[in-house]
């Protein structure tokens, strides 16, 4: 797809800059990846629109890469973040999910397959190959880059019905191991979400149920297992801060769905966007660490606001008529 | 008359006919989005019950005796509906009323048929009946599709159930004509009738969104789309939305779900609280697609892939089907299903709990 690029609104954020790739549609099976610039307001469609997925930026931002709907199954499309060169990569599975780019910027990994019996795949753009990574393991649902070898995922350990729980997993194109986070904790907790500290890539953030309730944790070699956000409402989806310093997440502290911040080192908790009569989520920190594009129903359906990190000067940057989510900064470099 | 005065004419008797009446017309909510027919409110008298609108319209009941006005304390939402707390008098008699909406002389009108059920007492033991997929109009044939549900709530109401939970495919085409037949059928039913719809927009328009939950005395029932994807409307806040209900519901005796079905793609942060992290007690299904093996490749009996929470998976009422549930202190025990067609009561799709 790369004919279009219409310009459709403006909606500028005084003194901002940078562009958001987003999500826009009320129905799945018409959602399609824009991307807006925050300063002008101009939006650009990029995705084919047919059931897009969230989208991703590509390391240089000179890319993005989603899900999107591809006849019966679901395929993994890219393209340049002006719009041209989309292409559908060549898969073997009829389902791909989830995909996010290595650090080399060449190579894209993604959930392929149908159903819990997932596998995590490879695709080189360079060679135009797609290889089957974690020695063929199956159960892998989610994946997140460590480093150019390696992969965290989550990986799903015991059996569908009976004691099925899901495990940090180390994925290397040739095996996949469990990540001990904290003592007999194998198939004992449900933990999601992971997210490699962006400084400090064996540092991981994630959500469990140890302890009762669905916190985040941080799993590192020199401090162990700790839990850094410790409430009794859940928290959900961490995401850390480009200088991996703080933690955002969406927490029900106060009943509705809302976005806080931890920094780890002493655990405490800020507030970002939070109300107790509508809905924040969807944390993602622009390049420069000091602000916040989130999702938000404050007007009925979901918009995308930018604020300072403390939630100061929210703005929309997305039409009130126009259901916008999984906004994803580009990245400072190509700007 | 001229022929501008006989236009207007024309358009004000097409109003009054179609939207203007809501379950009166065409049969898709209208003025009056919540409570209804497949989601009513259980009050006892003197308390209180919300009802949601699309205009702030005044509201009365309509019960065997006449109506009843109400004091209502009115809330604008930023979607643009209103939120009515309507507080029942305490010398209310006990039965089933209507709700109206009626703003006169301005042509606003709308009425939602056993919208209400007020009741004294809630029992602590009582039978639940699930209808699953009665997909009216299926195989081309309305009347035998119709007479086969008329023949499961023949049989509910001779059980003497206490309330009816209806999911997935109401009707096979969707059609105006199969939903007023299914909204008529559901007047066999003189108890509580609550209805999960398979997602889709004519479904929502007949019964309003999901998820909702509701409370039966003691114990809840959580409402939930079971194959609604993180990509599917009402978009991410259903996961909110299933938070929020779970907690609300959390003091239960019982905390029981029922859905159209289930599916593996269901938003994960949903799956997590309902069935991992604050189980619910029991989900009532209707039948799913999936297959779960054992690690020998052995089909196995349905159950949710994670969690401990049990599961009763009834086989689709456009077959005959229906099951029972019985509620009491010590359990919420699914029974074996039933058929309306002789010689068929326990099919496929069976659970682990009979």
């Amino acid at each position: 797809m790369n004919i279009l690029l219409p310009v459709i609104l403006s909606l500028a954020v005084a003194g901002a800059e940078g562009e958001l790739a987003y999500l826009v549609g009320s129905q799945a099976a018409t959602r399609q990846v824009c991307v807006v610039d925050v300063e002008s307001g101009d939006v650009r469609e990029l995705g084919p629109g047919g059931g897009d997925g969230p989208p991703v930026w590509g390391p240089d931002g000179e890319w993005l890469a989603f899900e999107t709907e591809d006849g019966e199954g679901v395929g993994i499309y890219v393209v340049r973040a002006d719009g041209f060169e989309g292409v559908m990569l060549e898969t073997e599975a009829s389902h791909n999910r989830l995909p996010q780019w290595a650090p080399d910027g060449e190579r894209i990994a993604y959930s392929a397959g149908e159903g819990l019996a997932r596998q995590i795949r490879v695709h080189d753009r360079a060679t135009g190959e797609e290889t089957v990574w974690g020695g063929g393991r199956e159960g892998l649902l989610t994946v997140r880059w460590m480093s150019d070898d390696e992969l965290l995922a989550t990986g799903l350990t015991g059996t569908p019905g009976r004691n099925l729980s899901s495990d940090l997993y180390r994925v290397t194109e040739d095996a996949a191991e469990p990540i001990p986070v904290g003592e007999d904790s194998e198939g004992r907790y449900f933990e999601w979400a992971p997210a490699p500290n962006p400084a400090n890539p064996d540092m991981i953030a994630f959500e469990s149920n140890d302890g009762g309730f669905r916190d985040i944790f941080i799993a590192s070699e020199d401090r162990g297992l700790v839990n850094v956000s410790n409430h009794r409402r859940a928290d959900w989806n961490p995401a850390w801060s480009p200088d991996g310093e703080w933690i955002a997440f969406e927490s029900f502290r106060e009943e509705r769905r809302g976005i806080f911040r931890v920094y780890p080192e002493t655990m405490r908790v800020h507030e970002v966007a939070v109300s107790g009569t509508y809905e924040n989520w969807a944390p993602a920190w622009a390049p420069d660490g000091e602000r916040v594009a989130f999702v938000s129903n404050r007007d009925g359906a979901p918009r995308i606001f930018v604020s300072g990190v403390e939630g100061e000067d929210a703005e929309p940057v997305t039409q009130a008529d126009q259901p916008a989510t999984h906004p994803a900064w580009r990245p400072e470099d190509s700007q | 008359m001229s022929t501008i005065s006989r236009l207007m004419l024309a358009i004000c008797a097409v109003c009054l006919a179609s939207g203007a009446m809501g379950r009166a017309g065409d049969g898709a909510l209208d003025i009056i989005l919540s409570p209804h027919n497949g989601q009513p409110s259980l009050v006892r008298p003197g308390a209180a019950f919300e009802a949601v609108l699309t205009k702030q319209t005044p509201l009365k009941l309509a019960g065997e005796d006449g109506t009843k006005t109400m004091a209502v304390e009115w809330e604008a939402r930023p979607d643009g509906r209103y939120v009515a707390t309507c507080h029942l008098p305490d010398e209310i008699a006990p039965g089933v009323y209507a709700l109206e909406a009626e703003r006169e002389g301005e042509g606003e009108r709308d009425r939602n048929e056993r919208a209400l059920h007020v009741k004294e007492s809630f029992p602590e033991v009582y039978l639940v009946a699930h209808i699953a997929d009665p997909a009216i109009g299926g195989g081309g044939d309305l009347e035998e599709s119709l007479g086969l549900f008329e023949e499961i709530a023949a049989e509910i109401d001779e059980a003497n159930a206490d309330l009816v939970l209806i999911t997935g495919e109401l009707t096979a085409n969707e059609t105006e004509e199969e939903y007023g037949a299914f909204l008529d059928a559901l007047e066999a039913l003189p108890m509580p009738t609550f209805v999960c719809p398979s997602l889709s927009e004519e479904g929502a328009r007949y019964f309003g969104p999901t998820p909702y939950a509701f409370w039966y005395g003691e114990d809840a029932y959580l409402s939930f789309d079971g194959t609604a994807t993180n990509l599917a409307p009402p978009w991410e806040p259903a996961e909110s939305l299933h938070y929020r209900l779970r907690r609300e519901i959390k003091p239960a005796r019982w905390a029981i779900g029922f859905a159209n079905r289930y599916s593996q793609d269901f938003p994960m942060h949903s799956q997590i609280n309902l069935f991992v992290d604050d189980p619910l007690d029991l989900l009532i299904s209707g039948p799913w697609e999936m297959e779960l093996v054992d690690e020998e490749g052995e089909e196995m009996e349905p159950a949710l892939p994670w969690g401990r929470t049990p599961v009763a998976i009834t086989p689709p009422a456009s077959e005959g089907a229906y099951r029972f549930v019985e509620v009491s202190s010590s359990e919420a025990r699914p029974r074996a299903p039933e058929s309306v067609i002789e010689g068929v009561n326990d099919d496929t799709n069976d659970t682990a709990e009979d």
